[in-house]
């Protein structure tokens, strides 16, 4: 009987060893490909910019437009649907926001999260996007969430920028 | 006796655990790879307005050298029309996905057939009009 029991223990270890191993490498794997597609999206977003102020020498943002280019592109990408839901896993935008010659009178502006407390520089007109994924948990019932940021900035050479606002 | 019988028995299994993981994870990494590869071939194309040969073979050429991907079996096609500023562009691709079992009997499916990843990515163009890149 003992035998038995020892067998069937380390059967059972194994089978848990693997579920582990395939569940972390997936996470991995999910966390790398959300980027990429994040980027992706922020920089068909990045194009939607006002050309009556790019005239002028303004990078200034079509919110509006970005946002829903993002949407689009991470919809065809990661073949999700209008509620930017698939099957699995749920997909949430946390934060679209832009900083251009509109929005500040100069760089480098500062960008901050209350929630998590983060704050960074920014030297030219850039947009931020911040997107989460719900992973269901494999084992114990406990979902694990993914959350990624990326950044799509214009370089901005050495030259004097008079502020739009002024 | 008998432990070493159950022992013995439980070999394939403790095998599997060993390098399924492996398999997994080496698939995990080519799949990133060609997911990369994808990125960078989108972004280059979107400058152009559209995907020429040369931006394919750069692509297969990455995932030949880089990655040890075969590239005759590597299939990329994509908006080969010139696509203008703010219009969406299409890229698809065909790899040949590596083997995801170690022992035969925990396989599904036919072992001899071949099986293959399809990816398929849009991008916005930012070429514009009359732009000469």
């Amino acid at each position: 009987m003992r035998v038995v029991m020892r067998a069937w223990a380390i059967f059972l270890f194994n089978i848990l060893v693997w579920v582990l191993l395939f569940q972390l490498i997936t996470e991995v794997k999910i966390s790398q490909h959300l980027q990429g597609e994040l980027e992706l999206a922020l920089h068909d977003a990045g194009l939607q910019i006002d050309e009556a102020y790019l005239g002028k020498g303004y990078v200034v943002f079509d919110k509006t437009l970005a946002e829903a280019h993002f949407r689009e592109t991470l919809q065809r990408n990661l073949k999700l649907d209008h509620k930017l839901y698939t099957y699995l896993p749920e997909l949430e935008i946390l934060d679209f926001d832009v900083i251009d010659h509109r929005s500040t009178d100069q760089f480098p502006a500062y960008f901050t999260i209350t929630e998590y407390g983060l704050t960074w520089e920014v030297n030219s007109p850039t947009i931020i996007a911040i997107i989460k994924v719900e992973l269901p948990r494999t084992l114990w019932g406990l979902n694990r969430q993914v959350i990624r940021m990326s950044t799509y900035s214009y370089y901005q050479r050495d030259v004097q920028i008079i502020p739009l606002n002024v | 006796m008998r432990l070493t019988l159950y022992e013995w028995m439980l070999l394939p299994f403790m095998l599997w655990v060993i390098f399924q993981g492996v398999l997994y994870y080496q698939a995990t990494l080519i799949e990133t790879a060609i997911h990369q590869v994808i990125y960078e071939g989108a972004k280059k194309a979107a400058i152009e307005g559209r995907f020429t040969v040369e931006i394919y073979d750069q692509m297969r050429e990455q995932l030949q050298e880089k990655y040890k991907l075969n590239a005759e079996q590597i299939a990329i096609t994509g908006t080969e029309q010139l696509t203008y500023r703010g219009e969406y562009m299409r890229v698809e691709i065909t790899a040949p996905a590596p083997s995801l079992s170690f022992l035969p009997f925990f396989s599904l499916g036919d072992r001899n057939e071949a099986t293959f990843w399809h990816y398929e990515k849009y991008i916005v163009s930012e070429y514009i009009y009359g732009d000469q890149t």
